[in-house]
């Protein structure tokens, strides 16, 4: 397969991710039970898209020894290990334990492995600094997410994790904060999708997840709404960079320089998903306090809850706007067909 | 328009499909939110 092919398809399979993406956005304004399928699908072929991409530049005999590629073929196998358990009829808890495994392990390691990707595009940081890290960082963030996928089994896994998952993932953030202070003249929006998704991971594995992970905590949250606010936060994270990475390619392709889908979808997705998360994560606090301390039934307690529902409305019509906004640009935008000698 | 990628028919028709989607889903959700406020 030519590279001209290659990145042909790839850029379909990008474009099939932010449709998903944006039946995803439909499904989760309406509370539909789809929500998720939409959401897992819709990051793995955009991983796929991005993974094809870098490998259209890419000698077919290199390809293995690529460091962008061979993190994210791990991701990309662990997501495909996960989506085989999924298959297994039988067993909630294996089912739970798959999920968990795409959402901490397979999908943070095929994105950081395509987030470092960009980095080589947006950094003046040296290819030898970029090649170390990565295996760092994809070292780290697998310990921080073996860590949270077992969490349950034992409640000393739990315990320990409470403490190692933010302090991993602050390690990763300090890693990309040198690739992200020392810029080179690239004006695409790749950097800024990149530190968002940094930042969902943060927020939604290091801080929500370390904190869910302690098991008194996770017995005192598993039912409360801060459980969406997490996986909000979590998987959202990779789409972040998803979306950095059809802003990065859409330039290439077209050859030019410059922002493709613009600012505005950035900052109403980042002020959307941060929004309805902290919405979620708050609803849950109040929803918890209001059982523990006062005589309320959690059938009274909705009426409490009218205003954290409103804001958390917000911030889905918020994010829904964004993706709206970047589908409409990245289609009126869409590069020109690569030919083989570019 | 033909020399761009994503110029099939089927393109067209699956993006405007998830436009008219995502535009219904944002009109349900201000609809709700606006419900939601008046409730208050």
């Amino acid at each position: 397969m030519t590279p001209a092919t290659l990145k042909a398809i790839a850029f379909r399979c990008l474009a099939v991710s932010l449709l998903l993406l944006m039946v995803e956005q439909a499904a989760f304004m309406t509370e539909n039970p789809f929500t998720e399928a939409f959401v897992n699908l819709s990051i793995l072929t955009g991983l796929l898209g991005g993974g094809l991409y870098v490998a259209a530049a890419v000698k077919p005999a290199d390809r293995l020894r690529d460091p962008v590629l061979s993190v994210w073929a791990v991701g990309l196998v662990v997501c495909a290990v996960g989506i085989l358990l999924r298959l297994i009829p039988y067993g909630t808890a294996l089912h739970l334990f798959a999920d968990r495994l795409n959402a901490y392990v397979g999908f943070p390691l095929a994105a950081i492995a395509l987030g470092y990707w960009l980095i080589g595009r947006f950094s003046t940081t040296w290819t030898v600094w970029q090649r170390e890290s990565l295996y760092t960082v994809a070292g780290l963030m697998a310990l921080a997410g073996t860590l949270l996928t077992l969490s349950p089994v034992a409640p000393f896994v739990g315990n320990l994790t409470l403490f190692a998952a933010p302090i991993l993932v602050l390690i990763v953030m300090a890693h990309s904060y040198h690739a992200l202070a020392n810029r080179n003249d690239n004006a695409t929006l790749a950097p800024h999708w990149y530190a968002l998704g940094l930042l969902l991971w943060l927020l939604g594995m290091g801080l929500l997840g370390g904190l869910r992970a302690q098991p008194d905590i996770y017995v005192f949250t598993m039912n409360l709404r801060i459980t969406q606010a997490q996986s909000l936060l979590t998987l959202f994270a990779p789409l972040c960079i998803i979306l950095g990475v059809i802003n990065q390619i859409g330039a290439e392709l077209h050859g030019q320089n410059g922002r493709i889908t613009g600012y505005a979808p950035f900052w109403l997705v980042a002020f959307g998903v941060i929004g309805a998360a902290l919405a979620l994560a708050a609803d849950g606090l109040v929803q918890a306090y209001l059982l523990a301390l006062t005589p309320m039934t959690p059938s009274d307690i909705g009426a409490q809850l009218r205003v954290l529902d409103a804001l958390g409305l917000l911030g889905k019509l918020s994010a829904a706007c964004g993706v709206g906004i970047y589908a409409l640009s990245f289609w009126l935008r869409r590069p020109p067909i690569p030919k083989e000698k570019l | 328009m033909n020399n761009r990628l994503l110029s099939g028919l089927l393109w067209r028709v699956a993006f405007a499909a998830g436009f008219v989607l995502l535009g219904g889903a944002g009109l349900y959700g201000i609809v709700s939110l606006f419900a939601l406020l008046r409730g208050l």
